[in-house]
C-alpha cells in the first residue's frame, strides 16, 4: 500500500542487470532449502541446522516455516535442560539477530512473531526496552501498522508487570505522531482503540466525556479541513460518529456493542442527543462542502449522516431523500471507479421516494 | 618597511572584500585569471561583515565622528593619466546616517553590590578604557555595568551591520553547494516565522501541512483556504487557467478573488511567506507567485525551516570563503591596504591602474570595486536613493519561543509603519551572542527622519524598552542606523573597465547580490563557467 504515492517504475535495461544477478543468488537460495529440508526429515537439530536457519532467514525472513524449524532447534539444543542464565542469553543473542533483520526488513510477521516468543519463553523479558524500540521504529516510518500492533502487545505486557496503565501516554503518544502527520491510518486505529479504555479507566462522567468526544470531533475536524483528500481522517470521523451512539448510553447490551460498526442503531439512545450530535456534523461538514463542492469523502460522510439522521426524524423524510440522492449523482460524476457502489445507495433512497 | 608587491600588473583588481566582490574574487581567480585583492578594512566583508561588541561600538562611534576631506587636489595628475583621489572613509561615512545607541540598565539584580563594583573595575583595566570613557561619561551605574559586562563578552558577539538569512532553495544556496564554499560554512535553521496581528499578538505563520494543523490561532475555514492555496502555488506554472488574467495585476487582488483569502491570512501571505518589502500592490500576481513558490519549495529540503542561517555572521562568513576559494587558485589578499589614487586614461577615459599607499602603482584590464573606493568625481550622487533602516538589539531573554533563529513581521501600517518591519532574532545557536543572550536585527525600508523613528514602535511592542512590562525581554543594548542602497548603474561618468558593485540592499537575502555577481561575471567573461566544482583532494574516483 502506497497511500496515494507515486511508484516509479525501473527502466528495462536496469530491470536485466537485476534479473542476471538475481539467477546466481536464487541457484544459492535453492541448495540452502534443500538442506534444510533434509534436516528437517532427519530431526538434526543441531548446531549446523542453526546456522543453516540463520542463512536462510537472513535472506528470507518471511519464511515462517523456518522460524519453526529453529524454534525446534532452540528447544531441542540450546535452551534444552540449561540453567536460566543461559536461556536468557540465548534468547538475548536471538533477540539481536532479530534486531540486525529488523533494518531490511520492518514489516515482517515473521520476525515479531519470533521476537513474541522469545520474550515469552524468557523469564525476564524487558518490556521498557522494547517499547524503546517500538518507539524507533515508529520513528523511522510512522505507518508502519506491524510496529503499532507490537507496541499493543508490549504495552500490555508493561502494564501487567507494573501494574499501572499506559493508556493517557499511549493516547498521548498517537496525538504526538498525528500532529506529525495526520495522513496515518495505524496512528487514528490506535486511538479509537484507546479511547474507550481512556473513558472507561478514568471513570468519566456523561459531561466529562461529551467533552473528551468533542475534543476528538475538533481534533479531526482540523485534520479533514486541512486535507479534505486524506481518508485517515475521514474513517476516525466516521467511527466517532458511530461511537457517538454507544458511548452516550450505558443501557446497551453487550450484544449490540459487538455490532458497534453500524451507524444505524436503533436502541434506548437519547434520541434528541443524537440528532443534535449529526446536525452539528451534518453543519460542519456542509461548510467544507462549499469550499471543496467536489470532495467525494465529504459527499459520502454527508449521505451517512444524513441517512442516519432519518431514521431518527419522522418529518423532513422525503427532503432527506432528495438530499441524498442529489449527492449520489453528484457522486456518480466524480468517482468514477465506483459508479456502481453510488448507484445502489441511490437506488435506496429513490425507491423510498416512489413509495 | 612597506609592502611592495613584486608583480604590479593584473587581470583584475579588485576593491572591497564585500560580498559580491568576493563572489568575484573567487569566479574570476578560478577560471584562472590574475587577482588582486585588496581592503582598506582590516577585516574581511566590507559593508557586509560582522564585527564583536567592542569593534561594534567602534565602528558606531567612528561613523558619527566628523570625517576630514582627502588632503590632495581634487584632481592630479600622473605619468599623462589623470590621478582622482579616493576618500574611502568619507564615501563610507556618507552611506550611513542617524546613528543612534542607547545602554539600559540590567533591572534583575542577580549579584551583588560587591561584585558588580569589582567587575566594572576589572573591565576598566582589560577593555579600551577610551570606550568606557567616551560612552560612560552619562551613564547611571546600571547602565555602566551592562556596558562593562557587554564588553567583557565582546568576544562572544559576532554582529551582522548587513544581516541576512538564505532561503533552502536559491541562487547562493546552489551556488555554495556548487563552487564548494558551503563546505567552509555552518548552518541553522530558521523554522518560525511570527506576524504581528491587529489585536496586539504575535501568531505563528503556518506554513507547511504539519503547522496549518497544528495551528490554534487558524479558523478551520482558513485551514481549508490557505491549504489549497499553497498546494496551487507549489505548482503554479502547471495551472495556468487559475492566473490567467491577473498576471500583471497585484497579487493582493488574485489572493482575495480567487482563493478568497484575506484579513489576517492575507497579511500572512503577502508579508510573511511572500516577503514583500514595500506595499502590497507593488507586487504583481506572476511576482508573488515565484516568490512564494520559492518559499514553498524550501520548506522540507532542510527539515521543516524556509530558510538557513550562517554560524559566525553569514556576509562575513561568505565573503571569507569565496576569498578563500581566490586565493587557493592565485588571488593576491591585502587587508589593511589603503588606495590613494585611480589612474585613468585621458584619451581613451578607460582604467589603468592605481596607486595604493605606499605609492606603488598597479595596474589591470579590469577594476572591480564596491562604491566607497569610487572617487567623488566619478559618481552622480543620487539624492533619492533607496535607503535602509535597521537596529541591532541585545536581549536578555527570547522574543516568542526558545530556538536557533526566527522571524518576525509587522505589516505597513500595524504600528504606524510605512513599510513593513522585519525581525529576525538569532540565538548564541548561530554564535551571534553568548549563551545568555538574544540579538534582534530590525530592518525596514526608511521613511520616517530617522531609523530609531522608523523601528522604535515595533521595538517597544517585542522587549521592555520603556520599562513597564516585566514579562518582556529586556533589552541591554540598542544601535540605530540606516544605510543607502546606492545602486551601482546610475552613475554614466564611470569608464567602461570599472565595474562596480550594489551596496547590501533592503531584502532579507542574498538572492539579489548573488544575482549581480552571476551577471557581471558574465558581462566580464562571457561563455565562461561560473565557479566550477572544485576537485575533492579527498575523492577517489578522480
Amino acid at each position: 500500500m502506497n497511500h496515494g504515492r507515486k511508484r516509479v517504475k525501473p527502466s528495462a535495461e536496469v530491470e536485466k542487470l537485476r534479473k542476471e544477478k538475481e539467477v546466481t543468488k536464487i541457484k544459492e537460495y535453492r541448495n540452502l532449502v534443500e538442506s534444510y529440508f533434509q534436516k528437517k526429515d532427519k530431526k538434526e537439530f543441531d548446531n549446523d541446522a542453526l546456522a543453516l536457519t540463520t542463512k536462510i532467514l537472513s535472506q528470507n525472513p518471511d519464511f515462517y516455516s523456518i522460524w519453526n524449524f529453529r524454534r525446534l532447534i532452540l528447544l531441542n539444543g540450546l535452551l534444552k535442560e540449561c540453567s536460566e542464565e543461559d536461556k536468557q542469553q540465548t534468547l538475548s543473542t536471538e533477540l539481536v539477530f532479530l534486531q540486525e533483520l529488523f533494518q531490511l526488513n520492518p514489516k515482517s510477521y515473521w520476525i515479531f512473531n519470533h521476537r513474541r516468543w522469545c520474550l515469552e519463553t524468557m523469564q525476564n523479558p524487558d518490556w521498557d526496552k522494547e517499547l524503546q524500540l517500538v518507539g524507533k521504529f515508529l520513528e523511522l516510518d510512522a505507518r508502519n501498522f506491524h510496529a503499532w500492533d507490537y507496541r499493543r502487545y508490549v504495552t500490555s505486557k508493561l502494564s501487567c508487570t507494573t501494574e499501572t496503565s499506559l493508556t493517557q501516554i499511549e493516547f498521548d503518544f498517537t496525538t504526538t505522531k498525528i500532529n506529525q502527520n495526520f495522513s496515518n491510518y495505524s496512528a487514528w486505529h490506535q486511538r479509537s482503540k484507546l479511547l474507550p479504555l481512556l473513558i472507561k479507566e478514568k471513570n468519566l462522567d456523561e459531561q466529562e466525556k461529551k467533552k473528551l468526544i468533542d475534543k476528538e470531533f475538533e481534533l479531526v475536524k482540523a485534520a479533514f479541513y486541512t486535507d479534505p483528500d486524506d481518508q485517515s481522517a475521514w474513517l476516525y470521523h466516521w467511527w466517532l460518529v458511530a461511537q457517538g451512539s454507544i458511548i452516550s448510553t450505558s443501557q446497551m447490551n453487550e450484544e449490540s456493542k459487538e455490532s458497534s460498526n453500524s451507524l444505524n442503531q436503533n436502541l434506548s439512545i437519547d434520541t434528541s442527543e443524537r440528532i443534535e450530535l449529526l446536525q452539528r456534523e451534518i453543519n460542519v461538514v456542509k461548510e467544507l462542502l462549499e469550499l471543496e463542492p467536489d470532495s467525494k469523502y465529504c459527499l459520502q460522510t454527508l449521505a451517512n449522516l444524513l441517512s442516519e439522521l432519518k431514521s431518527n426524524v419522522k418529518e423532513d423524510s422525503k427532503k432527506i431523500d432528495d438530499e441524498i440522492v442529489t449527492i449520489c449523482d453528484r457522486l456518480i460524476k466524480i468517482d468514477k471507479f465506483r459508479t456502481k457502489r453510488y448507484e445502489d445507495l441511490r437506488s435506496k433512497f429513490i425507491s423510498n421516494q416512489q413509495g | 618597511m612597506p609592502q611592495q608587491l613584486e608583480v604590479t600588473e593584473y587581470d583584475v583588481i579588485i576593491l572591497g572584500t564585500g560580498f559580491v566582490e568576493s563572489i568575484l574574487a573567487g569566479a574570476l581567480a578560478r577560471i584562472g585569471k590574475s587577482v588582486l585583492h585588496m581592503d582598506t578594512n582590516e577585516y574581511y566583508g566590507g559593508s557586509w561583515t560582522s564585527f564583536n561588541f567592542q569593534e561594534l561600538l567602534d565602528w558606531a562611534q567612528l561613523l558619527q565622528g566628523h570625517v576630514e576631506e582627502s588632503s590632495g587636489n581634487s584632481q592630479e595628475n600622473f605619468e599623462g593619466k589623470k590621478a582622482l583621489p579616493i576618500n574611502f572613509s568619507k564615501a563610507r561615512r556618507q552611506a550611513y546616517s542617524t546613528i543612534e545607541y542607547e545602554i539600559y540598565g540590567i533591572l534583575k539584580q542577580t549579584n551583588s553590590t560587591e561584585e558588580n563594583e569589582e567587575y566594572l573595575h576589572k573591565d576598566e583595566q582589560d577593555t579600551s578604557e577610551e570606550t568606557i570613557r567616551h560612552v560612560s561619561t552619562s551613564l547611571s551605574n546600571f547602565e555602566r555595568e551592562t556596558l562593562a559586562k557587554l564588553l567583557k563578552e565582546s568576544k562572544q558577539y559576532n554582529l551582522d551591520i548587513a544581516p541576512k538569512i538564505m532561503p533552502c532553495r536559491g541562487e547562493l544556496i546552489e551556488l555554495l553547494i556548487s563552487s564548494g564554499v558551503g563546505r567552509y560554512l555552518e548552518f541553522k535553521a530558521l523554522d518560525k516565522t511570527y506576524i504581528y496581528s491587529d489585536q496586539d499578538t504575535f501568531d505563528k505563520v503556518p506554513c507547511s501541512k504539519e503547522d496549518v494543523f497544528t495551528s490554534q490561532t487558524v479558523t478551520l475555514i482558513d485551514k481549508r483556504k490557505l491549504m489549497r492555496f499553497l498546494t496551487f502555488a507549489l505548482d503554479f506554472t502547471n495551472s495556468p487557467e487559475t492566473f490567467e488574467g491577473y498576471e500583471e495585476k497585484p497579487y493582493e487582488k488574485f489572493l482575495k478573488e480567487k482563493f478568497q483569502i484575506d484579513g489576517k491570512l492575507l497579511s500572512a501571505v503577502l508579508y510573511a511567506i511572500t516577503l514583500i518589502q514595500t506595499k502590497a500592490n507593488d507586487v504583481n500576481t506572476i511576482q508573488g507567485l515565484t516568490y512564494t513558490q520559492r518559499y514553498l519549495k524550501s520548506l522540507g529540503r532542510y527539515g521543516n525551516a524556509a530558510f538557513l542561517v550562517a554560524l559566525y555572521g553569514a556576509g562575513s562568513e561568505i565573503s571569507q570563503g569565496f576569498c578563500r576559494i581566490s586565493a587557493v587558485f592565485g588571488g593576491i589578499y591585502m587587508l589593511n591596504h589603503s588606495i590613494k589614487h585611480l589612474l585613468i586614461d585621458k584619451s581613451s577615459n578607460n582604467f589603468t591602474g592605481l596607486i595604493d599607499v605606499n605609492g606603488q602603482q598597479l595596474s589591470s584590464t579590469y577594476l572591480i570595486t564596491s562604491i566607497d573606493y569610487i572617487p567623488e568625481k566619478l559618481l552622480q550622487e543620487n539624492e533619492e536613493c533607496e535607503q535602509i533602516s535597521r537596529a541591532i538589539v541585545i536581549i536578555d531573554r527570547y522574543i516568542h519561543e526558545e530556538g536557533d533563529a526566527s522571524l518576525t513581521i509587522f505589516p505597513p501600517d500595524s504600528v504606524g509603519n510605512e513599510y513593513p518591519i522585519r525581525v529576525l532574532q538569532f540565538s548564541e545557536g548561530t554564535r551571534s551572542c553568548p549563551e545568555d543572550k538574544y540579538v534582534l536585527y530590525m530592518s525596514t525600508k526608511a521613511s520616517g527622519k530617522s531609523a530609531k523613528e522608523d523601528l522604535y514602535k515595533a521595538l517597544e511592542k517585542l522587549v521592555n524598552i520603556s520599562n513597564d512590562d516585566a514579562s518582556l525581554s529586556s533589552p541591554l543594548f540598542v544601535l540605530f542606523y540606516r544605510h543607502k542602497f546606492r545602486d551601482a548603474t546610475l552613475s554614466s561618468l564611470l569608464p567602461d573597465n570599472i565595474i562596480v558593485t550594489n551596496d547590501s540592499d533592503s531584502s532579507l537575502d542574498f538572492e539579489t547580490a548573488t544575482i549581480q555577481a552571476k551577471q557581471l561575471f558574465e558581462k566580464m567573461c562571457p561563455n565562461e563557467e561560473f565557479l566550477p566544482a572544485v576537485p575533492d583532494p579527498d575523492d577517489d574516483d578522480l
